[in-house]
């Protein structure tokens, strides 16, 4: 059974993993703010800064870890507004190559390659096709090994990963 | 142009004042919706940037009044996008001409007021 199966068949950690959900919705848009200061003051220090000097290679540095930590805040809000979306026809090969750009983003990888390979066109819920693609990657990346590829391969509606895993869409 | 920018969160405001006075633009802050009305019905902007979670009157309650006063107005809003999909797609009815997610880039900012002034 893996990892996410486990979780969901235990009452108490699926209701733990709701709460956390939840948090993570509001942290989420609590960080939007401090993080446009952050990396807005950066950049706007970046062009007061004289190239070439400590305080400019300072401030460049912490304006490129405040985009850094953007692209996950930004990632995760859009699996969020993801999840609102009506069933339509969508390609599972985006979708998966969505999946794994999120993961990428969010979860350490070490060094595991992520991969799609083919396509499929279904009716389905684009939120509930990213998450379930995602749950998927994130069971695979449990039983990888550093520098492991991990690849999806979609065909007629089934996503098929190197590691065993399987999802019907 | 004036740009008039509504967000109860000052380091904000005045981040976006900043950005757009640098861009070449003359924007002007207030912290609420109720200010931004008061100051619309004195004098005129091409443009308002506003936030959506506010106090008092939301972003999009602002951009309803504002359909009734200056319906031409372009109005771009502002969210955080993980917390409010129900008021954020009332906002596109009302026409918004633009929804920024924060957090956003200077060029992102600069990149939807422009298409804003362009398109009116």
């Amino acid at each position: 059974m893996g990892i996410i199966e486990r979780v969901a068949t235990d009452a108490p950690d699926a209701r733990a993993l709701q709460t956390l959900g939840l948090l993570t919705r509001g942290a989420l848009h609590e960080i939007s703010n401090p993080l446009v200061a952050l990396v807005g003051t950066a950049e706007l220090a970046l062009s007061d800064a004289e190239p070439g000097t400590k305080p400019y290679d300072r401030i460049a540095l912490t304006h490129r870890t405040g985009l850094e930590i953007m692209e996950i805040v930004r990632a995760l809000q859009a699996f969020i507004r993801l999840q609102a979306e009506p069933e339509t026809e969508l390609s599972v090969g985006a979708a998966a190559a969505d999946a794994i750009a999120l993961v990428s983003k969010v979860v350490p990888t070490h060094d595991t390659e992520l991969r799609v390979s083919g396509d499929a066109v279904v009716v389905a819920r684009p939120g509930e096709t990213q998450r379930r693609l995602v749950e998927l990657l994130i069971e695979e990346l449990g039983g990888a090994e550093r520098g492991d590829v991990i690849e999806l391969e979609v065909r007629d509606g089934v996503v098929t990963a190197s590691g065993g895993g399987e999802l019907r869409l | 142009m004036r740009i008039l920018v509504v967000d109860d969160e000052p380091v904000v405001r005045e981040l976006t004042v900043e950005i757009l006075r640098r861009s070449g633009y003359a924007p002007q802050g207030v912290p609420s919706a109720r200010r931004a009305l008061e100051l619309l019905d004195q004098e005129s902007f091409d443009l308002v940037v506003s936030d959506v979670v506010m106090p008092e009157m939301t972003g999009v309650e602002f951009l309803y009044e504002l359909r009734l006063r200056r319906p031409d107005l372009p109005v771009i809003l502002m969210t955080g996008g993980s917390q409010e999909p129900e008021r954020t797609s009332r906002a596109v009815q009302l026409g918004a001409a633009g929804l920024l997610y924060k957090p956003f880039s200077h060029a992102e900012l600069r990149a939807m007021v422009a298409s804003a002034l362009e398109r009116d």
